[in-house]
């Protein structure tokens, strides 16, 4: 029986370097050629011209059962520690440990050959990851059928959907019973049939496995791994148990985005201001919210030309863009028959009940004239604000229920 | 369990990077089977005329030298009674290793998406090119039976010795090849200069000339190692009864053999480099 504290992958201070060069980095790789194959020990740690560490300084260990999110932006290295993970290229210090088979979901269709069928390109790709051919002969009905390529499995791979050729290759990868699974990207193709099978699949692998997803999809990420380690651009790290932590982390790297005022010019936004308990946010920095307290939202317009009847409405955005609560009751509140000149509107929104995280608001502002509704303006993601709380899960709606414990049941009826 | 380090230090020394080729051999050889086989496959699958392509470019010289001669535009001397024969046997043979020379080449250069993303043993590439070599020269050995039947040649046991010649052709192109492979990939020059270079060096060969040919400085030519190999192999070929290249053969032969391992040790440990270097 296999330990539940087995540990399957170990990396200790892991670093890589590239050259932003060309022509340099040829020419370093013929150095490094030349001092390979002669044994002179040349300091690896440092950088030589042009070239800067795409991975710095990484460590982790991981357990069978455990699952790592390596999180972060477009050329943080992910990509690279995954590629020294599958021993493609060496670190340039460090050191990595691999315990067990490894197996490696990343560009599931690569070896495929467009004129070759489905039949034939499963029997090279098989024999690409490893397997047998007496091997791929017991797999091969099961691969077609989590494929779902039917018969299409002998046409060429050419006049194959990208989602198909997704399908075949993953179908063929999936056969494989690794210790330690590499995953990158991979389920960016294919539609929500397939995506829940192969999710329910990595599912059954993950506790067989010690597994290593990288993804910038995050919901993937918080409903797929126990632990994350997001690299940020700086080099530095963080790790984590709490995997919601990290996320929230990973997108307070990116800025925060005002999206994009579309409207007439009937009214002119003068301010938008956010308050929680006296705090206001000003231009320094986003306004933090402690869960549970109220937020003041207070929109001030100038109208250029008197609004007819108004309503404004808000729109709650969180960090995957997702729209989860909206603002519609305004008309039970303010009731007017038109706006002119400079004008306030204040909105308290009692008990914020969300997760930690970051957050944006929609705002817009229609005017209903004869019947007709008009748009004055909407104006997406116009302010920013953080929610600070110590429950916090991948959901931004985080309810607070209260609870009893019933311990004869007999007595409730 | 099976444990992989990868760490700065590369540990591994000569003797064990042998060990570990050795080691994967099979499944490289598998490997390397099925993407000769693929490639063999999909290769002719779009065309018309197929495998008679290979033919054309040896067939296509040895024309134009036919028509040479024959005009009397050049005069060449000690190629025995049938000329036509001498020059087709040539181009063919050197078409061999010309092949040879490029192949490993042009197996890594086309296999670049997947040695970038998939583990798996880099010696299989090697031997798809060799398999794909081999596809090749059976076919050129067609044309070489077509010879030996239309114009009744004796076919002796001397004859067979020409099979010899043909294999280790083949590993002096794959010699070259090999040790050309890491700055081929890192380096495009290579690729552009290997066509040249091989067009050169067959009027530096006794191709569709004689080896007696040669004289003054020119004696420095008869050095090249694909001469003795293409000359005794044509010859044996063609009726020839002479065993005094046999020691030559033999001697190139041993050289091309340890040169061979020495290029597989070089691939491996070029390759993990010049991955890095090959972006996606």
């Amino acid at each position: 029986m296999m330990s539940q504290e087995e540990i399957l992958v170990e990396v200790k201070s892991v670093s890589k370097k590239f050259s932003r060069s060309l022509n340099r980095s040829m020419w370093y790789g013929l150095k490094d050629l030349a001092s390979a194959l002669f044994g002179s020990n040349q300091n690896r740690s440092v950088l030589r011209e042009g070239e800067f560490w795409a991975v710095k300084d990484v460590s982790f260990s991981l357990h069978r059962g455990e699952c790592l999110g390596l999180i972060g932006r477009n050329g943080a290295g992910k990509s690279t520690l995954l590629k020294m993970l599958n021993g493609l290229i060496r670190p340039d210090e460090g050191s990595i440990t691999m315990r067990g088979k490894t197996g490696a979901l990343i560009e599931l269709s690569a070896g495929f050959n467009p004129l070759l069928s489905g039949r034939e390109n499963v029997y090279i790709n098989g024999q690409l990851l490893g397997f047998s051919k007496k091997e791929i002969d017991q797999k091969f009905k099961d691969i077609i059928e989590f494929a779902e390529i039917g018969e299409f499995i002998d046409s060429p791979v050419q006049n194959y959907s990208s989602g198909m050729k997704v399908r075949l290759g993953f179908a063929i990868a999936a056969q494989m019973e690794p210790d330690v699974l590499l995953i990158d990207e991979v389920l960016a193709v294919g539609d929500m049939g397939f995506v829940l099978k192969c999710l329910n699949k990595m599912d059954e692998l993950r506790t067989k496995t010690a597994m290593i997803f990288v993804s910038h999809n995050m919901p993937m990420v918080s409903r797929m791994c126990t632990r994350i380690c997001l690299l940020k651009e700086d080099k530095t790290t963080y790790q984590s148990d709490d995997v919601a932590s990290g996320i929230t982390q990973y997108y307070g790297g990116f800025r925060q985005e005002t999206g994009k005022f579309q409207g007439t010019n009937k009214v002119e936004i003068k301010n938008i201001v956010v308050e929680s308990e006296g705090q206001k946010s000003n231009d320094n920095g986003l306004l933090t919210v402690h869960h549970g307290k109220d937020l003041i939202l207070t929109v001030e317009l100038i109208c250029h030309q008197p609004v007819h009847r108004p309503k404004m409405h808000l729109a709650f955005y969180d960090q995957e863009q997702r729209n989860f609560a909206e603002v519609f009751n305004f008309f039970d509140h303010i009731n007017v028959e038109q706006i002119d000149g400079h004008v306030i509107f204040r909105a308290v929104i009692p008990n914020i009940p969300f997760s930690q995280g970051q957050y944006s608001i929609t705002i817009g502002l229609n005017e209903f004239e004869n019947e007709q509704r008009n748009m004055i303006f909407r104006f997406q993601s116009a302010i920013y604000f953080l929610v600070e709380s110590k429950q916090h899960g991948w959901s931004p709606i985080q309810l607070n229920p209260t609870w009893e414990l019933i311990t004869n049941p007999a007595d409730l009826s | 369990m099976q444990i992989q380090e990868y760490s700065a230090q590369r540990k591994s020394n000569l003797w064990r990077t042998l060990k570990a080729i050795g080691k994967e051999f099979p499944v490289a050889h598998a490997l390397g089977y099925r993407f000769a086989q693929r490639n063999i496959r999909a290769r002719y699958r779009q065309s018309l005329f197929g495998v008679l392509w290979a033919l054309l470019p040896p067939l296509a010289t040895a024309a134009i030298w036919i028509f040479l001669q024959q005009k009397n535009i050049v005069n060449l001397q000690h190629t025995g009674s049938n000329y036509a024969l001498f020059v087709i046997t040539g181009t063919m043979l050197w078409s061999v290793f010309s092949n040879a020379v490029i192949m490993p080449i042009q197996s890594m250069q086309a296999n670049a998406p997947i040695l970038v993303k998939v583990n798996f043993p880099r010696e299989a590439l090697v031997i798809t090119a060799f398999y794909e070599i081999v596809f090749t020269t059976l076919i050129s050995l067609v044309i070489i039976v077509a010879e030996i039947v239309i114009f009744q040649i004796p076919v002796t046991a001397y004859t067979f010795l020409f099979i010899p010649a043909v294999f280790i052709l083949i590993m002096l192109g794959m010699c070259i090849g090999l040790f050309l492979l890491p700055f081929a990939i890192l380096y495009k020059d290579i690729q552009f200069a290997l066509p040249v270079f091989l067009q050169i060096a067959m009027y530096a060969t006794p191709v569709v000339y004689a080896a007696n040919e040669f004289s003054g400085a020119f004696k420095i030519l008869a050095l090249n190692p694909v001469s003795p190999v293409l000359v005794s192999g044509r010859d044996w070929l063609l009726g020839g009864q002479d065993l005094t290249g046999l020691l030559t053969l033999a001697y190139i032969g041993v050289v091309v053999i340890v040169i061979l391992i020495a290029g597989f040790i070089l691939q491996r440990i070029a390759m993990e480099i010049l991955i890095e270097r090959m972006g996606t």
